[in-house]
């Protein structure tokens, strides 16, 4: 239902069908998220992304009224070129319409500062959930995005913001999922940049970056689920590099990826990010972009030095040694295995990745 | 050829030095020695072929830096003055390696000994083969480096330790004045290489600029030569074993300054004024260490200091741009004083360690090897005619003479002459002729060495007899000397002062007892003044280390570095965070309408920078 979903979100041109499309796969996350029953940490999850989601929904309706009050029609080019600046309109319903639905769309791709219910949601619900709920919504919601292409300085302002809480937020996480949460914060900061400087090479970059965040988290929540953790703390992890020294090693490569750590893939997307916005000029928010992946590299790496460097806790040795071994399955390998090439090998020859955004991307124009 | 010398050298260090623990104590010192003698057959092939065959070579190995403003390659450049030095280095260290697998038997750390002795003959190749500076500096610093790891190779030992230290540090003076020197060449003349270097100076107008590059190259000198000012930290560096001091602290590494001297002659020949210094400072040494050396006690200061001195003749003839004739001394000297301190250190391993030549005596019977070896070094450390150090000194001296307003080097050099003398009969006098002070038990076990301690002192002292003679006029050949024209009088007064110090020895040790009955206060005043060698290291510590010391720690570590930056910096940043993500986690409450509050919030926020 979630990637239904997401297609018709891709495929739809009026504002109504996005707004369907919008709460399909909404709706079917919260009940996703509120799954697992007996726990009330899920269900306190399901209950906050509920109330929040009706919340944004609400703005977005209010938006899209806005809008088509004024237009008289509901379609997305209808729309906008009913509000060619040629035309010269200078109503102020134009304006917040258009902002509503961007921070509506904001909410749902978890950008600061409507990032809240990211951290609280991803850690209560299970995991195959969060997998779910930080990857697939995040392509189309960036899709809608590119496509109705406006409000340009509120995507500026939730860049920064996202960039800088993502980077902070995530210093003393305890938890796995909520790091990562932050993590997915600090990402569409830098994605929302490249929408917001609304060049060709920028958008594609920024297509590009989504892919392979996607990519990462798939394969950082695949290794989560193998191993399986009673809680999902970062301390977890601790001696992991003896235990099951392969995974660890892919677990560690994989968030070297992410905080962009040259031969990996990370770096690539975080690259193209940067040289596009550097091409447009944008100086200070390029800087303020390198020092916040500096910060956030500090978790990214704190991590891979708990996987290698610190002994186990007594306490958690006792319970690991009491639960049972569980091997990893061949779906899960072979989709970490995937992942796992993608995020080492693709700076061998990135051509294919740029070529595929390209064509996407052309669409588009 | 020509690359395979430096080569092999690098092969035996690094065999004993990672491989020591398999190749076995006798086994390193086997590889690495005969790796020297093979170097060695080369170095004479190369002198053949540079100096008799007239075939300087040069050799453009690879590009080593290039960037826009520097290009450096790394060459070799073989010419006159690097085959003689190479035919030195090699000979010598080769002696010396010998001399040290008997020397050191026992010594449980003899691989890493060798291991070191080799590396550093290898960065000393290195240093005379560059053709430019920044390759120089590389064989500098290392050299520098092994002279370090050798002084304290004890290094249980705190003495040794802390002059291993003080070389380090005393040294790092001097490659200051270097790697000054090394950007003025750079700012000045845009390139490192000797060969352009020196063809640009020769015709570009004297200035200011060169002098100044030539002072600088001169403090450089100046440190690792231990001339006078930086020499503090030679006597110091006896405290190594007594094969380092033969070939590092007398042989090769201390003449490494007068080898720059010497390699920079293009430049000193623009600066008369850089030439007027060197000279000054060179003949001053010359007097000073001679004046120290009469009075010390410990066998290898004596010689310590007389090494000083004569690396002050070496710079006094290099400050009279008798480039030549300073190679031919620096040759010379090595032979000789290499010599004398494989000598003592036969002296010190006969007498179970002991160095104080208060306590030695009556040794003549015992090891009389020995005592002809010491006493060849002495004549020919004195200039006694027609051995190795006539030639050179008596020439360095005359040509001093010559000069007009430079001939106070020319007194200075004879009277030290006389004290130079003094203190090597001195030395023997109390070493071998007088009677024994040493105890009863040491004395008994005094004995000659075993044959690879014996060899190399028979080859030194071969060469000490011989050299000087045989090589006089070869080495002058890539700077023709001829010898000066002076009075029969100048001529024959250093001999004589020579002998007439012979005879104040004589004079001074049977009939002290009546000359010297109650020292009186001036005697002691002065007694005490040379022997803590003119209160050189009190000065410099009380008034310079100490100060620089006390504003390094107060001033540029407690409040600069642990203060402002560490504030501003690491600390404050990491606490500025901490302070950030503890709010951001305080705001994230969990509660619903707090989240609700916060997105009402911004899309107001939003609003009102919309409208």
């Amino acid at each position: 239902m979630v990637a239904l979903g997401g297609l018709c979100l891709v495929s739809s041109s009026n504002w109504l069908s996005v707004y369907l499309a919008i709460e399909l796969s909404t709706l079917s996350l919260f009940i996703l998220v509120a799954q697992k029953g007996g726990s009330g940490q899920s269900a306190e999850a399901g209950l906050k992304y509920f109330v929040l989601g009706a919340l944004s929904s609400g703005l977005f309706l209010f938006g899209c009224a806005l809008l088509c009050g004024f237009t008289g029609g509901t379609h997305i080019s209808y729309i906008n070129l009913v509000l060619n600046p040629g035309l010269g309109f200078s109503e102020l319903r134009i304006p917040i319409g258009s902002l509503l639905i961007v921070v509506s769309l904001l909410f749902k791709l978890s950008a600061a500062p409507f990032h809240m219910w990211a951290p609280d949601v991803y850690d209560g619900a299970p995991t195959t959930t969060t997998a779910l709920l930080a990857t697939v919504p995040k392509v189309g919601y960036f899709s809608i995005l590119v496509s109705i292409g406006s409000a340009v300085n509120i995507l500026l302002v939730g860049a920064l913001f996202s960039m800088v809480v993502g980077a902070i937020g995530a210093l003393n996480q305890t938890k796995v999922k909520r790091l990562l949460a932050y993590s997915g914060v600090g990402h569409m900061g830098f994605v929302l940049w490249g929408i917001e400087v609304g060049s060709f090479e920028s958008i594609q970059a920024s297509l590009i970056y989504v892919v392979l965040y996607v990519v990462m988290s798939i394969c950082v929540f695949a290794i989560i689920l193998t191993l399986g953790a009673a809680k999902n703390l970062i301390v977890e992890f601790s001696g992991l590099s003896r235990r099951l020294s392969v995974l660890a090693l892919t677990l560690a490569l994989t968030f070297l990826s992410i905080a962009g750590i040259p031969p990996l893939v990370g770096f690539w997307g975080k690259w193209l990010v940067l040289l596009s916005g550097v091409v447009y000029q944008y100086y200070l928010v390029f800087l303020l972009a390198v020092m916040c992946s500096v910060v956030a590299g500090v978790y990214y790496v704190r991590i891979v030095k708990i996987i290698y460097f610190q002994a186990s806790f007594s306490l958690l040795i006792s319970s690991k040694v009491l639960r049972k071994e569980n091997w990893i399955n061949l779906r899960k390998a072979l989709l970490i295995g995937a992942g796992l090439y993608v995020i080492g090998f693709t700076m061998l020859s990135p051509n294919l990745w740029l070529q595929l955004a390209h064509w996407a991307v052309g669409g588009l124009f | 050829m020509y690359t395979c010398i430096l080569f092999l050298l690098v092969v035996g260090a690094l065999a004993a030095g990672v491989g020591g623990r398999k190749l076995g104590e006798k086994g390193a010192g086997i590889l690495t020695s005969s790796c020297l003698i093979i170097s060695l057959s080369w170095s004479v092939l190369i002198f053949y072929e540079i100096i008799l065959s007239f075939s300087t070579t040069h050799i453009k190995l690879w590009r080593w830096l290039d960037s826009d403003l520097l290009t450096v390659y790394f060459g070799l450049q073989f010419d006159g003055l690097v085959a003689i030095m190479l035919l030195v280095i090699t000979t010598i260290s080769t002696l010396v390696h010998i001399f040290s697998t008997a020397y050191m038997l026992g010594d449980p750390h003899i691989p890493r000994f060798m291991s070191y002795l080799s590396f550093f003959t290898f960065l000393m190749v290195v240093l005379v083969s560059s053709d430019n500076y920044l390759q120089l500096f590389i064989g500098w610093e290392g050299v520098g480096l092994c002279s370090y790891l050798l002084i304290n190779f004890w290094l249980t030992r705190v003495e040794a330790n802390k002059a291993a230290i003080k070389a380090m540090l005393v040294n790092r003076v001097g490659d200051i004045g270097l790697i000054l020197a090394m950007f003025g060449l750079l700012d000045r003349f845009g390139s490192l290489e000797f060969s352009s270097l020196f063809n640009v100076v020769v015709v570009s107008a004297p200035s200011s600029d060169i002098t100044l590059i030539c002072l600088l190259l001169f403090i450089g000198a100046v440190g690792k030569s231990a001339q006078l000012g930086l020499h503090t930290w030679l006597p110091d560096a006896m405290e190594g074993p007594t094969p380092v001091s033969a070939l590092i602290h007398a042989a090769t590494m201390v003449t490494a300054g007068v080898f720059l001297l010497i390699r920079s002659s293009p430049f000193f020949e623009q600066a008369p004024l850089a030439l007027m210094i060197v000279t000054i400072v060179g003949s001053l040494t010359v007097l000073f260490a001679a004046t120290v050396g009469v009075i010390q006690n410990d066998l290898k200061k004596v010689i310590a200091y007389s090494t000083c001195s004569q690396l002050g003749y070496m710079v006094v003839a290099c400050g009279l741009s008798h480039y030549s004739i300073s190679l031919f001394h620096l040759m010379n000297h090595a032979f000789f004083k290499a010599l004398l301190f494989l000598s003592a250190g036969s002296v010190i391993h006969a007498l179970s360690d002991e160095q104080d030549i208060r306590k030695m005596g009556g040794l003549i019977k015992l090891i009389p090897l020995t005592y002809i070896m010491v006493v060849v070094g002495s004549l020919s450390l004195m200039g006694f005619p027609y051995l190795t150090g006539f030639y050179s000194k008596d020439l360095i001296l005359e040509l001093a003479f010559e000069q007009y307003y430079l001939t106070f080097a020319y007194w200075l050099g004879g009277f030290s002459a006389l004290l130079t003398t003094l203190y090597s009969i001195r030395l023997v006098y109390l070493t071998f002729l007088s009677n024994t002070n040493s105890r009863k038990a040491i004395f008994r076990r005094v004995h000659e060495g075993s044959w690879n301690l014996v060899l190399p002192l028979i080859i030194l002292a071969l060469g000490s007899l011989f050299v000087g003679y045989l090589t006089k006029e070869v080495v002058w050949s890539f700077q023709i000397t001829f010898p000066p024209i002076v009075p029969v009088f100048i001529k024959l007064l250093p001999v004589f002062l020579s002998l007439g110090g012979a005879a104040l020895v004589i004079v001074l040790y049977f009939y002290s007892i009546h000359l010297f009955k109650v020292p009186s206060f001036i005697g002691r005043m002065g007694y005490t003044f040379l022997y803590s060698a003119w209160q050189f290291n009190y000065v410099l510590n009380y008034f310079l280390a100490k100060r620089v010391w006390r504003g390094g720690h107060q001033i540029s570590y407690r409040t600069i570095d642990k203060g402002t930056l560490e504030l501003v910096g690491p600390k404050g940043v990491s606490n500025f965070l901490i302070g950030l993500t503890r709010g951001l986690s305080n705001l994230q409450a969990g509660q619903v309408f707090n989240y609700a509050l916060v997105i009402l919030i911004g899309v107001a926020m939003f609003i009102w920078g919309v409208v």
